[in-house]
Parts: structure tokens; C-alpha cells; sequence
């Protein structure tokens, strides 16, 4: 097995928060569905790490209050924290975080995806790359990172059913 | 103020464009009088197993260049009863996605460019062989588009890197002859005026910026790069609080002098030269201003917009077509 990157990461107890409750609302259509950070948040919680059978909730790599949510103009903000500041794994977790949003979220929402200030030593770098939707768009056509994107999901999906 | 009216939606795919399901479109207009009516005569497909990025027409349009995500160039034309698009050559040589093709107003040079941060000029020897005559690396990072002057064989890339730079040829030898500095992150697209003389960029730092060639014999005095001959780009205008988001495509219109710019906040802005402004301005610098002419917002619903493109034909000068997200081409026509 490769040398991990952060071998012993400090892990975190998820909030108690509930998931998101289902609200009256929710199912009359005629009401627009309005997602708020809760929402966004979890879709994102679970992910799970490139490099652990643990969450991205779990190790603190995102949090509720990092997730921004401007419903009426169509607008989210995730920012998220990388366990250790050299964290080559920065990338592929923000790209895991967008293509879980892309995937889930409706068509009208514009994502910004960002390092948390001052968590990373390539936070621009890092930042520039994940908010390039060309890059982003490329990355997904390419088939081994693709695959590294889809099993993230698919451990989160074990992961939810071991609960 | 003037506005940019809707007159056709084509769905699919474009006028000859391309997308992410790998082929390209060909679209005519069904009636020479009526720009309203479009019709897709032709799909090339088959060839690349990626997303098609970019796609140009040669100069005579005969041929069509199509650059794609799996790293190659092809190069389609007509076969010989004049029915289906067939693809003659393929260019290979870059390392992996290629995202911009261009062909020279000459015809007889092709450039492409891609992530491998390389920028690469082609021969045309014949329809269907292209030889590699320069692979130029100065750009630091992915480059996003190239674009040739209107009439010289001089050409204009613009990168990840934050730069544009200008590229001229010396007795067969290619050479970066400007950087222009300024934007403060990628630089999506560029393109020139009529006269080549004036270049504009769109970039995702939010901001269009306009940039004049000066000669060595400038009246400015501005002085030259590499040599004394060498003429110098210089910003004289920039554009910012026009767009919320990227700035993702720019388009020049070669007919009317206007500026087409569109992003990632679904709007398309149309801009021209404040004539008056500029001459109640004391200055013997004669730098120019621009005003906002007409807009559209959520031009393709919801999505970004992805490119503008003013029509080079005379006669539909007024035409715009965009393309977005939603995967529609819409057709624009400028309206006093």
C-alpha cells in the first residue's frame, strides 16, 4: 500500500444535527423548492475520504457552517478545510464535493468551491482549478478519475447503509 | 437602447459547432432572406471519442477543424458529390486535451493549443496533410484559445496563465514577440478588430480588456520589447462591472466594430466605441471609450453561456449566435 498523506488524521464526532427534516412543504408542488445550506451540507457530509473509510464530516474537511446558500440567486458557496496544509488530496476532494453537487443539485445554481483561507499551501492554485469548469468538464471525461470520483460516492453509499 | 432580439433557437447542437457528445452540427439558414429559419444539414461524428472544444472554418470553407478533448485536431470536407462531411486528416502531436483550432487568413496555416500548455503551428501542405512546423511553450499553464490576426500571419494565445501572448514568424522560425500582462486570472478568450491593430479579452477575473498594437514609430512613444522593430501591446481600455461571473467568450464583429461578451452569469453584453465621450475627453492620448449598447439576461435560461459570435457576412452582420450550457445555439439579431 502506497505511503499515506496524512497517515493519522485527527477525526472528528459528526455533528448531532439530524439530516435535513422533511418539511410539509416539501412535497406540494406548488411551492418552489427552496435548498438551504442543511440541504447542501448533507450531500456533501458523507463523501468519503480518497484516503480513509471515513467521512469528510468526520475529519472535518466540511462543515455546516461552511456551506453558503443564496437560494433567490441561485448561489453556493462550500468552502472546505484539507486535514493537513500539503494535502495532495485538496484537488480530488474539491472535485468529489462538485461533482456530488452537480449531480444532485438543480441546473440553476452556480457552485463556487474553495480551500478555506490559509488551510492550504496551493490554496490558489488548488481554487483556480476546481472553479476551471473546462478543467472540471475534462477531468470527468478522463476515465481513471473518473472511476476515483465514482467509488468515492459509492463508499459514502456503503458507508449510509452500514448506519 | 438598443437590444438584442431573439430569432431562432436551434436545439441539438450549432451552426457548425460542437459539444460535449463529440460530433458537430452543421446548421444552414433555410431561406437567404429569413435568418429565422435553420436547418441541421449535416452531423460529423465518428471521429473523436471526446468532447469537441472548438471548431473553425477554413478561410474558403472548404474545410472544417474540429479540436476535441482527446487530444487531437480533425480535419473535415465535403466528399466529392458534395453530400457528407468526411474527415481527411487528423493532427496529432499534443499530449492530451486540445482546445482551440484556427486557421490563418491565408489558409495555409493551421494553430492549435491545449492543456499541455503548448501552442502548435501547422502547415497546410495539401487538403489532407498538415505538417508541424512549430511547437511553441512559453505559456506557463493550460492555453485556452488561439486566434489569428485578419489578415497577417501573426496570432494571438490566451492562457490559464493569466497572459495573452503574440506570436510572429522570422524567416520560419516562431517567436513569442509580446505578453500582454494585465488580467488577473485565465484569460479565457480574445479576439481582434477588422484592422488586427486591436485586440480584446475576456477573462474570468470579470473584466474585458482592449489592447492596441504599437509600431516602433509610434507617436506614444511606447517603447518596444524584444527590438526596436518589435511592436508593443498596450491595455488602453478595461472593461469591469458588467458581468458577475467569467467572462467565458468575446466576439469582435468584423462588420459593425462591435464587442459581444458573454459568461458565466448567463448575460450577454453588447458594447461599441463612445465617440462622443471620447472626444469631450482633454487628452491627446486618444484612448477609447466603450458604452454598453444592449443586453440580455439569462440568454439561455439558466445556464452559463458558453460563446458569442457575430456573424462575418455582411449582409447578417446584425447576427449573434450564442451557445450555452443548455445546449441550444440561439441566433440574435441587433436591433437600433
Amino acid at each position: 500500500m502506497p505511503e499515506l498523506i496524512n497517515a493519522n488524521p485527527t477525526v472528528y464526532i459528526p455533528s448531532k444535527q439530524s439530516y435535513r427534516v422533511t418539511r410539509a412543504e416539501d412535497d406540494n408542488e406548488d411551492v418552489d423548492d427552496v435548498i438551504d445550506s442543511q440541504e447542501v451540507f448533507d450531500l456533501i457530509r458523507a463523501i468519503s475520504d480518497p484516503e480513509h473509510p471515513l467521512t469528510l464530516e468526520q475529519l472535518n474537511v466540511t462543515r455546516l457552517e461552511h456551506v453558503a446558500v443564496d437560494d433567490k440567486n441561485n448561489h453556493i458557496a462550500v468552502e472546505f478545510t484539507p486535514t493537513i496544509p500539503h494535502c495532495s488530496m485538496a484537488t480530488l476532494i474539491g472535485l468529489c464535493i462538485r461533482v456530488r453537487l452537480l449531480r444532485s443539485l438543480p441546473e440553476r445554481f452556480k457552485v463556487d468551491i474553495n480551500v478555506r483561507k490559509g488551510t492550504h499551501q496551493s490554496e490558489q492554485a488548488v481554487n483556480k482549478q476546481l472553479n476551471d469548469k473546462e478543467r472540471v468538464a475534462a477531468a470527468l471525461e478522463n476515465r481513471h478519475l473518473l472511476e476515483v470520483v465514482n467509488q468515492v460516492e459509492y463508499c459514502n453509499l456503503v458507508a449510509l447503509s452500514d448506519d | 437602447m438598443a437590444r438584442l432580439e431573439l430569432i431562432a433557437e436551434l436545439k441539438g447542437n450549432t451552426l457548425a459547432s460542437c459539444g460535449g457528445d463529440q460530433t458537430v452540427r452543421l446548421w444552414v439558414c433555410s431561406s437567404p432572406d429569413d435568418p429565422s429559419q435553420w436547418t441541421c444539414v449535416n452531423v460529423l461524428e465518428g471521429t473523436h471519442k471526446q468532447t469537441i472544444r472548438s471548431v473553425a472554418w477554413s478561410r474558403n470553407s472548404r474545410q472544417l477543424a474540429t479540436a476535441s478533448f482527446d487530444a487531437t485536431t480533425g480535419i473535415w470536407e465535403r466528399d466529392a458529390d458534395g453530400g457528407d462531411y468526411e474527415c481527411v486528416a487528423t493532427l496529432e502531436g499534443h499530449e492530451n486535451e486540445t482546445k482551440s483550432v484556427a486557421w490563418s487568413s491565408s489558409g495555409a496555416l493551421v494553430a492549435t493549443c491545449g492543456r499541455d500548455k503548448s501552442v502548435w503551428i501547422w502547415e497546410v501542405v495539401s487538403d489532407s496533410e498538415f505538417e508541424c512546423l512549430s511547437v511553441l511553450q512559453e505559456h506557463t499553464q493550460d492555453v485556452k484559445m488561439v486566434v489569428w490576426h485578419p489578415t497577417e500571419d501573426l496570432l494571438a494565445s490566451a492562457s490559464y496563465d493569466d497572459t495573452i501572448k503574440i506570436w510572429r514568424e522570422d524567416d520560419d522560425d516562431w517567436y513569442c514577440s509580446d505578453t500582454l500582462e494585465g488580467h488577473r486570472s485565465t484569460v479565457w478568450a480574445i479576439d481582434f478588430d477588422k484592422s488586427g491593430d486591436n485586440l480584446v479579452s475576456a477573462s474570468d477575473d470579470k473584466t474585458l480588456k482592449f489592447w492596441r498594437c504599437y509600431r516602433s514609430d509610434n507617436p506614444e512613444n511606447v517603447s518596444s520589447v524584444t527590438s526596436f522593430s518589435e511592436p508593443k501591446w498596450k491595455c488602453v481600455c478595461t472593461l469591469s462591472g458588467y458581468h458577475r461571473r467569467c467572462i467565458y467568450s468575446v466576439s469582435w464583429s468584423k462588420v459593425n466594430d462591435r464587442v459581444a461578451s458573454a459568461g458565466g452569469d448567463n448575460i450577454i453584453r453588447v458594447f461599441e466605441r463612445d465617440e462622443e465621450a471620447e472626444e469631450s475627453v482633454e487628452s491627446g492620448d486618444s484612448m477609447p471609450i466603450y458604452k454598453l449598447i444592449a443586453s440580455v439576461d439569462n440568454a439561455h435560461s439558466v445556464s452559463d453561456v458558453n460563446c458569442v459570435q457575430w456573424s462575418p457576412v455582411e449582409k447578417f452582420g446584425a447576427l449573434l449566435a450564442s451557445t450555452g450550457d443548455d445546449g441550444i445555439v440561439k441566433i440574435w439579431k441587433f436591433v437600433e
